[in-house]
């Protein structure tokens, strides 16, 4: 695949990630007014007496909206990981575009209630602020980051520090196997790590999650030299990195292994 | 093999994502 454009099967499968996830959040969108409007719950079959039978095809939708969005999450991950990371990432405004636009059914009952009542009912408003609070905080957080990365400034950066308060909580819960900031699908992530992300301030972090938790993190102590100084040498060849760009990653490499060794030491 | 230039993606995923929600609310509507 040359890296001027991307094979037409990988952009129609990843096209495909996108409609199917738009439509799925559309579903529930339209499925959650539905039920609302016929007071905010409803059951249809089994056990349950119809005292508020469902509004037509809102099962369907619902559930159907909620498969959905897992095989849309599924087809962007798997194909975007062939185009690039930030396509890869795109899965990620999911997650805000989903609970803003629930929200925004919480909020919009709330504000305007349909059953003749005056003034914000209280029960829509507050799932609605808090399903802003949980679609917006992500948000927040990686405009911050951005931003920063933007500017290029070096040392303390609030991303790092957000990672950095996070990630030994991360490493004392998982007992469960929570482990890990990067996909599994980030092509990118080891290369960004090449130009040094992981091996200054975050290299005790990863080590200190690698000990507590037994698994070993995406990129840190474990990476195996070998194969860094291999995937190296392959870029330098194709021409991707000049002589001295190769020098300082090839030099970046090493030192992180030392880093590394003295982790594994110290547990 | 035939390939598309990464500088069309953007707005193809703007496209298909408009397109999701055309199906999404046309789906809803054929159901409900």
């Amino acid at each position: 695949m040359k890296p001027s454009g991307v094979s037409i099967g990988t952009v129609l499968g990843y096209l495909a990630g996108i409609v199917v996830g738009t439509m799925s959040i559309t579903l529930l969108y339209l499925g959650m007014r539905a039920v609302m409007d016929v007071g905010g719950a409803c059951a249809d079959g089994g056990p349950f007496v119809t005292a508020q039978p469902c509004p037509a095809g809102t099962p369907l939708a619902m559930v159907g909206g909620m498969f959905g969005l897992f095989g849309a999450a599924g087809l962007i991950m798997w194909f975007g990981s062939r185009i690039s990371t930030a396509a890869t990432a795109v899965v990620a405004l999911g997650w805000p575009i989903l609970f803003v636009s629930l929200g925004a059914n919480f909020l919009d009952y709330g504000l305007h209630p349909t059953d003749g009542e005056n003034g914000p009912v209280w029960g829509w408003l507050i799932p609605g602020i808090l399903f802003w609070v949980m679609g917006l905080a992500p948000v927040v957080v990686a405009i911050a980051a951005w931003r920063e990365a933007r500017a290029g400034r070096p040392g303390n950066r609030m991303s790092q520090q957000v990672v950095n308060r996070l990630l030994p909580a991360a490493g004392s819960a998982s007992a469960t196997g929570g482990v890990r900031p990067a996909m599994p699908t980030d092509v990118d992530a080891r290369q960004s790590d090449q130009a040094g992300f992981a091996s200054s301030a975050f290299a005790p972090v990863y080590a200190a999650a690698g000990r507590s938790s037994g698994v070993t993190p995406a990129f840190g102590p474990a990476v195996d030299l070998a194969e860094d100084l291999e995937r190296l040498s392959r870029l330098h060849a194709i021409g991707e990195l000049n002589d001295e760009e190769f020098g300082r990653a090839k030099a970046d490499v090493l030192t992180r292994a030392d880093v590394n060794a003295a982790a594994e030491r110290r547990r | 093999m035939t390939e598309t230039p990464r500088r069309f993606l953007p707005l193809l995923v703007v496209i298909a994502g408009l397109v999701g929600v055309w199906l999404g609310a046309s789906i809803f509507a054929s159901i409900s």
